[in-house]
Parts: C-alpha cells; sequence; structure tokens
C-alpha cells in the first residue's frame, strides 16, 4: 500500500509534466499557425491550385466547416483540443484524407530507422568507448574519442548521399529508396545513426572516462578486476546515468532528422509528410504531426524518469530492501 | 626495518641496518630505492624520490607525512596502479621476494585483492554506487577464491559480521548510500580482507570519519591484522593514529622518507628537524592550551600598528578597558577570569528541519534543541561535536546567519534574535564568520587585497587608498607578506589562505569572531601556527571567539570553555579544564579515549 503511494507521488507530478507538455506544444502551434499573417485555409488552397485559384465565398465557408476552421479562435481552440484528445486531428486540406490516417501508416516507417538508427548509434558509441577505455596507447584512445564527432559535422544528405552511391549503386547491396522491406531501412538507419550515434557518444564517453578515474574504480582494481568487467560491472550503468537523459533529447533530433533522411531515400514517414505538408501549407497536417511528436518527447522523458528509478537505487521508490534495515542505518 | 639505498640516508639506514637483520628473512614487502613522478604539462614532477623501506610479516608499518610528502603516491605504487600520468621511474617492489615491477598486468591481477588487499581513503566515493555492498565484496570472492555465486554471497555475509556490521544479512543487499560513513568504510575493510591476503596497505582508512567511528574501525583493522596475521602499510597524516596502532613509522616529506625506525624510536627520540615539528604540532600528542607570544598592544604600538583599526572600529565607550581584561582573561587561561560581561548569551536554540522522507511524508529533525550556552568578553567558548551534532547550525544561528525557531540570542546585552535588514547589517560589523574551508570562502578572482579590504567597502569605511594601507597592514598581523596583496587565492597554500580568510575577518574589527573548523582543512603543522595566530590575534585585539571543531585535540589548544554536543543538545558544558580533566558525561569520556595518540602518553 506504502508502495503504491510512494509510486503515485513520484510519478503523478510527472505526468502533470507530460500533459503541460503536450498542451503547450499545441497551444504553441496554434497561435503560431492562425496568427501568421494570411487565412490559412485560402493559402492552402491557393497551394493547391495555383495563385489564381478563384474561390466562391459560399464554397470557401462550407470548405471551413469541412477543415473545422470555422468559428471563433477560442471555439477553434478547445474544439480541436477536445477532438485531439479524442484522437481525431482533423482532414488533411492537400489529401482530404484524416489526419489520424495518415499519420498512422507514415508511422511505422518512422518508427522503424528511428528505432534502428538509436540501436546503431548507441551500440556503436558503447563500442567505441570500450575500445577507447580500453585502448593500450593513449595516442589511439585519443584517435577514438576524435572519430564520432564527425557523425555531427557531415550533414545527413551528404553522408545519406554517400552511402547510397557505396552500398546501392556500386556495390548493389542494399536498395536506394523506397519502404517496401526491411533492407531497405538500413541505409536510412545508418545515415540518422551517424549525429544520433555521435551525441550519445559525447555524454557517454565523457561520463566513462570520468568514472574511470573515480574512486570506486580506483577499488575495484585494487581488487583485481580485469578491465572488461571494469568496464561492464562498475563503470557501464554508472556512465548510462547521464546518458539516459540525453536520450529524451535524441528523440527530438531523431523527429527533425527523418524528414531529411525520408526526403533522401524518398521513403514514406512522419518527416517526408511533414515537409510535404509544410510544401502544401497543410495547417491541419502540421498540427497533428507536431502533436503527435510533441506527445512522444513528452513520453519518452516521461519514461527515461522512471527508467533512472530503477537504474539508481539513490533514486528508487520503496525499493527491494527490508524497511527494518534502513531503520538500522539511522543509528 | 629498513633497506637504505641511497647514501643520503645514511643516519637512519645504520640504525636500521641492525634492526633489518633480525627479521631480513621475514620481510614480506621489500621497497629499495623507489622513484616516481608524474608527467605534467610543464614536465616530469617528481613524487616519491628514491624511498626504501620493509614491511615485516604480521608488523604495521605507518607511512607518516603531510599533503604533497609522497606518502598516497607511494601507496598506490605499491600495487603499481598510479593515477594517470604517474609512472615508477627506477626502484623495486619486492613482494614475497617477487618484484612487482616487471610483472603482466595478469599477474598483478591476480596479486591484488588475492595477496594484497587495499583499503582507500574515502569511503562515500570508494564503493560503486550502484552495486549491493554485499556483491562488491562477493566480486573479489568470486575471482580470487573461485567461489561460486551461493558460496561467495554466503562468505560475504560472513566477511560483513567480522568487520563488525550489525545484521549483515539484511546489510548484504544494501546499497552503499544506505550505510552510514563508517560501515562503508567497514565494507572496504571486508573487501581488502576478504581473500585474506598477506598484506593490506590502508590509505588514509579512517580520515573521512568521526574520532569515535575512526576508533572503532581502527580497532577493527587491529583486530583483523592479529586474527589473520596480516602485514599493514597504514599510510595516514596523523602521528598520533600512527603512534596508536603501528609497529614501525617512516616519516614523509617531499617525496624521501626523512626518518624511519620503530615507533617508540621515531616518537620519543625524533633526529630529523621535520619529526621533531611533526611530533610537536600534532594535536594529540602535544596538548596543552596554547599561550599567546605577544601581549596586547600598547600604547606605542596601538597608536601604530594599531591606529588603522581604531578608526574602523565603531565607537566602543569600554574599548581600552576591554583590551587589558581580555590580557588577563588569557594568562588566567580562562580558569579564574575576572567577571567580564558576556559578549554572547544564547538561550534555549531551537532549530528544527524537515526531513522529506522517501515516498512521501515527513520527519522532524531537531538540529538544535533548547541549546544555551554564553561566551565571556575576551575569551573563546568551543563547541564540539561529531557530524550531525548540531555545532555549525548552532554556530550559524548565533552569528545571526541562520535563524532560529525559538530561543534568543543576545549580543553583548541587547537581543538581536529578530535583528533585520540594516540593523542586522550593523551588528555584522561586531560579528564576524571564518568558514572551514578556504578554498571556497575565498573569491578566486580577487585579489587578495580586494578580498581584504571587502567588508571596508560595504561598510563605507575610508577611501581606496586607506583601504589598501588597511588590507596590507591586516595580512602583517596574520604573518603573511604584504607583498602577496595583489596576488590570487589560488597562488596561495591552504594555510596561507585560511590567514587572509582570518585578515577579512578583523578588517572591519569586530568584537565576536566565529569560527566554524578553521584548521580541519589544513595539515598539522599548518594547523598549529593558525591556532597560535588565533590567540595572539585575541590578545592583540580584544577578541572573543566561538569555536567550532569537531577535534578535542584542536580544542584543547585553544579552549577557555567547552560545550559538548551531540543530536542537537548540549551534553555538557564548563571551563576547558573541567571538561577535559573531569569529564561528566559517558560521551564526552568516549571522545576523549577516541582522540588518538594515547599510546604514545
Amino acid at each position: 500500500m506504502t508502495q503504491v503511494k510512494a509510486w503515485a507521488g513520484y510519478l503523478l507530478p510527472k505526468l502533470g509534466q507530460f500533459l503541460f507538455v503536450v498542451v503547450a506544444t499545441y497551444t504553441l502551434v496554434f497561435v503560431l499557425v492562425h496568427f501568421l499573417p494570411g487565412d490559412p485555409l485560402i493559402a492552402a488552397l491557393a497551394a493547391k491550385g495555383g495563385a489564381s485559384t478563384v474561390i466562391d465565398p459560399a464554397e470557401l465557408d462550407a470548405l471551413r466547416v469541412q477543415y473545422g476552421l470555422d468559428g471563433t479562435l477560442w471555439q477553434q481552440y478547445f474544439g480541436h483540443l477536445i477532438a485531439a484528445a479524442q484522437g481525431d486531428l482533423g482532414i488533411s486540406i492537400a489529401t482530404g484524407v484524416p489526419v489520424t490516417e495518415m499519420i498512422g501508416r507514415a508511422f511505422p516507417f518512422s518508427v522503424q530507422i528511428a528505432s534502428l538508427a538509436l540501436l546503431f548509434g548507441v551500440t556503436s558509441a558503447v563500442l567505441i568507448t570500450f575500445l577507447a577505455y580500453a585502448a593500450p596507447w593513449p595516442w589511439l584512445r585519443q584517435l577514438l574519442l576524435q572519430i564520432p564527432p564527425f557523425g555531427i559535422a557531415v550533414p545527413a544528405f551528404l553522408s545519406g548521399l554517400l552511402l547510397i552511391s557505396v552500398f546501392a549503386f556500386t556495390l548493389g547491396w542494399l536498395p536506394s529508396a523506397g519502404a517496401r522491406s526491411f533492407d531497405a531501412a538500413i541505409l536510412p538507419a545508418i545515415t540518422l545513426a551517424l549525429p544520433v550515434g555521435a551525441l550519445f557518444f559525447q555524454v557517454f564517453s565523457s561520463a566513462v572516462l570520468e568514472a574511470q578515474n573515480s574512486p570506486y574504480v580506483f577499488t575495484a582494481v585494487a581488487k583485481g578486476v580485469p578491465p572488461r568487467r571494469i568496464f561492464t560491472k562498475h563503470l557501464l550503468r554508472n556512465a548510462l546515468l547521464p546518458s539516459i537523459t540525453i536520450l529524451g533529447l535524441l528523440i527530438g533530433y531523431l523527429a527533425g532528422g527523418t524528414a531529411v533522411v525520408e526526403t533522401v531515400f524518398s521513403r514514406d514517414g512522419i518527416g517526408r509528410m511533414t515537409v510535404n505538408a509544410v510544401l502544401a501549407r497543410d495547417i491541419n497536417v502540421i498540427q497533428g504531426v507536431v502533436l503527435v511528436v510533441g506527445a512522444i518527447y513528452a513520453l519518452v522523458n516521461l519514461l527515461v524518469d522512471v527508467a533512472y528509478g530503477f537504474i539508481d537505487p539513490r533514486t528508487r521508490i520503496g525499493g527491494g530492501v527490508p524497511s527494518r534495515a534502513r531503520l538500522g542505518a539511522k543509528k | 626495518m629498513i633497506e637504505h639505498g641511497s647514501g643520503a640516508k645514511a643516519e637512519s639506514g645504520a640504525k636500521a641496518a641492525a634492526a633489518a637483520s633480525d627479521a631480513a628473512d621475514d620481510n614480506i614487502l621489500v621497497v629499495r630505492n623507489l622513484h616516481v613522478s608524474y608527467a605534467t604539462r610543464s614536465g616530469s614532477v617528481a613524487a616519491v624520490r628514491g624511498i626504501s623501506f620493509v614491511v615485516p610479516r604480521g608488523k604495521i608499518v605507518a607511512i607518516v607525512g603531510e599533503s604533497g610528502s609522497g606518502k598516497s603516491t607511494t601507496s598506490q605504487a605499491l600495487i603499481r596502479r598510479l593515477a594517470s600520468g604517474g609512472r615508477i621511474d627506477s626502484g623495486s617492489i619486492e613482494f614475497e621476494g617477487r618484484d612487482l615491477g616487471p610483472m603482466s598486468e595478469r599477474e598483478l591481477r591476480s596479486i591484488r585483492g588475492g595477496r594484497i588487499g587495499f583499503v582507500p581513503q574515502d569511503p562515500s566515493k570508494s564503493l560503486n554506487p550502484l552495486m549491493r555492498v554485499g556483491d562488491q565484496i562477493a566480486e573479489a570472492l568470486r575471482l580470487h577464491l573461485k567461489l561460486d555465486k551461493a558460496a561467495a554471497a554466503a562468505e560475504a555475509v560472513r566477511i560483513l559480521d567480522e568487520v563488525g556490521l550489525p545484521d549483515p544479512d539484511a546489510r548484504a543487499t544494501q546499497f552503499p548510500h544506505e550505510l552510514s560513513g563508517g560501515m562503508r568504510q567497514r565494507v572496504l575493510i571486508g573487501i581488502a580482507w576478504a581473500c585474506n591476503p598477506q598484506l593490506v596497505i590502508a590509505d588514509e582508512p579512517t580520515s573521512a570519519l568521526d574520532v569515535t567511528v575512526q576508533r572503532h574501525v581502527l580497532d577493527n583493522i587491529d583486530e583483523l591484522v592479529r586474527r589473520h596475521n596480516t602485514s599493514v602499510v597504514l599510510v595516514t597524516h596523523d602521528l598520533a593514529v600512527a603512534a596508536d596502532r603501528a609497529d614501525y613509522v617512516a616519516v614523509m616529506s617531499n617525496g624521501e622518507i626523512v626518518e624511519q625506525g620503530t615507533t617508540e624510536q621515531v616518537l620519543s627520540a625524533p633526529t630529523h628537524e621535520y619529526t621533531k615539528k611533526l611530533v610537536q604540532s600534532a594535536p594529540g600528542l602535544a596538548s596543552r592550551r596554547l599561550t599567546p607570544s605577544v601581549t596586547a598592544l600598547g600604547e606605542q604600538q596601538q597608536s601604530s600598528a594599531g591606529k588603522l583599526f581604531t578608526r574602523t572600529r565603531p565607537a566602543q565607550p569600554a574599548g581600552v578597558a576591554t583590551a587589558s581584561g581580555v590580557a588577563t582573561v588569557a594568562a588566567n587561561s580562562g580558569a579564574d577570569a575576572a567577571p567580564a560581561a558576556n559578549i554572547l548569551e544564547v538561550e534555549n536554540l531551537v532549530k528544527t528541519f524537515a526531513l522529506r522522507r522517501q515516498g512521501g511524508g515527513s520527519q522532524v529533525l531537531r538540529a538544535v534543541d533548547d541549546v544555551s550556552f554564553v561566551v565571556p568578553r575576551g575569551s573563546t567558548f568551543s563547541i564540539v561535536g561529531e557530524s550531525g551534532s548540531g555545532k555549525t547550525t548552532t554556530a550559524r544561528i548565533a552569528a545571526r546567519i541562520a535563524s532560529a525557531d525559538s530561543g534568543t540570542v543576545s549580543f553583548d546585552g541587547t537581543d538581536v534574535t529578530s535583528l533585520s535588514g540594516e540593523a542586522l547589517r550593523q551588528l555584522r560589523r561586531r560579528v564576524q564568520v571564518v568558514y572551514q574551508n578556504p578554498f571556497g570562502s575565498l573569491d578566486p578572482k580577487m585579489s587578495i587585497e580586494k578580498i581584504i579590504a571587502e567588508p571596508l567597502r560595504a561598510f563605507g569605511v575610508g577611501d581606496r587608498a586607506h583601504r589598501a594601507e588597511v588590507a596590507r597592514e591586516l595580512l602583517e598581523h596574520v604573518s603573511l607578506s604584504p607583498s602577496l596583496a595583489q596576488r590570487r587565492p589560488t597562488e596561495l597554500s591552504g594555510g596561507q589562505r585560511q590567514r587572509v580568510a582570518i585578515a577579512r575577518s578583523l578588517a572591519i574589527g569586530p568584537e565576536l569572531i566565529v569560527l566554524d573548523e578553521p584548521v580541519s582543512a589544513l595539515d598539522v603543522s599548518v594547523q598549529e601556527q593558525i591556532l597560535q595566530l588565533l590567540v595572539d590575534l585575541q590578545v592583540q585585539f580584544g577578541l572573543s571567539y566561538l569555536f567550532i571543531s569537531h577535534d578535542l585535540g584542536v580544542i584543547r589548544q585553544i579552549s577557555d570553555h567547552i560545550a559538548v554536543m551531540r543530536s542537537g543538545t548540549v551534553l555538557e558544558s564548563g571551563t576547558a579544564r573541567e571538561v577535559l580533566s573531569n569529564p561528566q558525561h559517558e560521551y564526552t569520556r568516549e571522545l576523549l579515549a577516541a582522540i588518538p595518540g594515547q599510546r604514545a602518553k
């Protein structure tokens, strides 16, 4: 019972934060879209049919109702918010398809490359860090530590094109475009993994190298623990603590990164959909995508907070330790 | 005890050669002419310069030295694990007849933890925070004794019991943050002794612990040494600890062993100048009230040296009378002080903190619980207690830095408990504070002159030239060269910084100075100098001190009255002589007994 109360006391504020972030994101986008000069619907129709499109005012009003852009701003603001909470994000102006359906269709493709990219990026960051840690010579360590920053320095459209020309056109190992098969996801995922892995590496490797000089590692060395075990048992988890925090930030980076990568590899996905929606001034889609990505971002950060509790016993809630022992520790 | 390497140490070497010959066959560790250096940006710096010593089987050898003496480097070199940039340049470390120098890392690993245990310095950081303490002990057992998981876990519990942790079954499943500092150090001792090593290196094993805990932990080490016939290299800054625990002592200074021999030889008849100085200044060993080396400023000096302060000082009706009163008080060591007005009176102070407990709810901690005391003018009133006793909180309330929940603080006869705003700021003219950490309490971006003159600037005293003049004069009063005035704090040593902090507290001409552990961050020889300075300044400027310390040895050197605190309450108080020679409370007796250096007397 006290356990439940403890968890509730820990989670409720975090849930409140989560909701706040989502609503704030929605509000910000709503304000931006509606306070930009010009009528959003007319702009969208103009983008669809060319600048000389002529629309009958009665028809325009009908369209407004259809796309949920009628009524006062307040009515729209709360109307959309309530609809969104029920899973209805309106109808795309450009295609006439419900936004929820569009996102639902594109989402799995983006999740595929994003999670693959995260996996590639984090694994190689941990691997390179371990190699640098175990490097017998200082120059080798320095060299290894200098490699990942390239991942950030090279823009995705360049690394993507390089990968395509080498692995798709020259070697013919992997497809250059499309989203039909699993191997089509590998090149885009690698492209996306470069900056993401590099960002993760920056935090993780410095945490490892800092922890390496810590007294508890000295204790482990004095115990006779071999280097690989020191890395896995003593360094890895301690260094993951600060690194997990930036996982949340990386999700934000991934969302932006998919836009470029999906365009380069002409894949379906959230990113490409967003690019198209912006070009078509399709405000319903833009709003929907931002809201969904914002919610995922907030959700991941919520999970990171909870994960902290599991990884770090110092922040653990309730815990599996007999309370008798804990009371005893006070004396 | 000595295998002497270089001819330079012939005097100590000759004496020790005889001792070495009878135990020559049974030395577990023989260090010959060891040189260690660190690579830094400005080239290589020698940390250990040709030391030689031996550790006989089953004996405790203490390596004593102050910070920077190379003692910790030595301890790390003994298991060939130096901090980054460190390198053994030459010399040999023979453990059971084999030189560790040319050994492969793999061979070394079987020795580290298996046959040489290591007790590190800082229990709060030396355990992996994410691993249960039982597992941390079991790790060594599984590596060296090849025990399986269940057997290692059971053995770990037995070890926890052996090092004196109550309820070892439950403890084994706990994480380091759930244990107190003393318990964590016991766990580390358990790790060091887990595989029944022949040699244990203990690097300042108790320096981070309270004095009563220190004693129990050292007793625990003694017992393990006896039971397992382990040899120990005990690295410590505290000569008194070495005196109590070691069979042999080697004194290090500047990377060299300046003197070594049996504990008795070194302590009772030190031959080297440095050892003599160390023996003299160790608070646990030489405990007496320091007497002022100067007299109160006479008319003549007052008009020259003290003239600047008479201007800065707020008009004080009994100024001169106080100064002479001080001299009497100090001369009589506060025993039968002439009835002087109390500069500070504290009554029934209570301060509580709400502790947020895990899982909601809160617990109230009574940090200060009904504390009353008076500080007679011109004397030193000391509060002694261990961590968590409430002594610092009490001092902060007395200085009106923190506020109390209830109770009154009277300064010079007026109630200052609820002063605020400008009135409180004006009180700062008369009450100043010197903090424990001379590294944190001085702004690294300011020059020494600016730091000292800052209180004057804050109160708008004098013009810039005048303030600079006062700062320079104060530097002289705290025995620093006025040429330091334009330096930054980072260029100064710890002792020098603390002198600057003291000079700053004097600048505005206060009557009461609250000294919160002013010497505990300093080396012992520096400690004594600072304490002497405080005693001298007290007479010169007619100051009253409220002195906070955990160290009864230090307290003994400076106090006129003592209050012993524990868990927020004053257990006992009285004149220094009463409390120290005839303690009424059990806890005071325990504190006194815990002062290291008893055996030396």
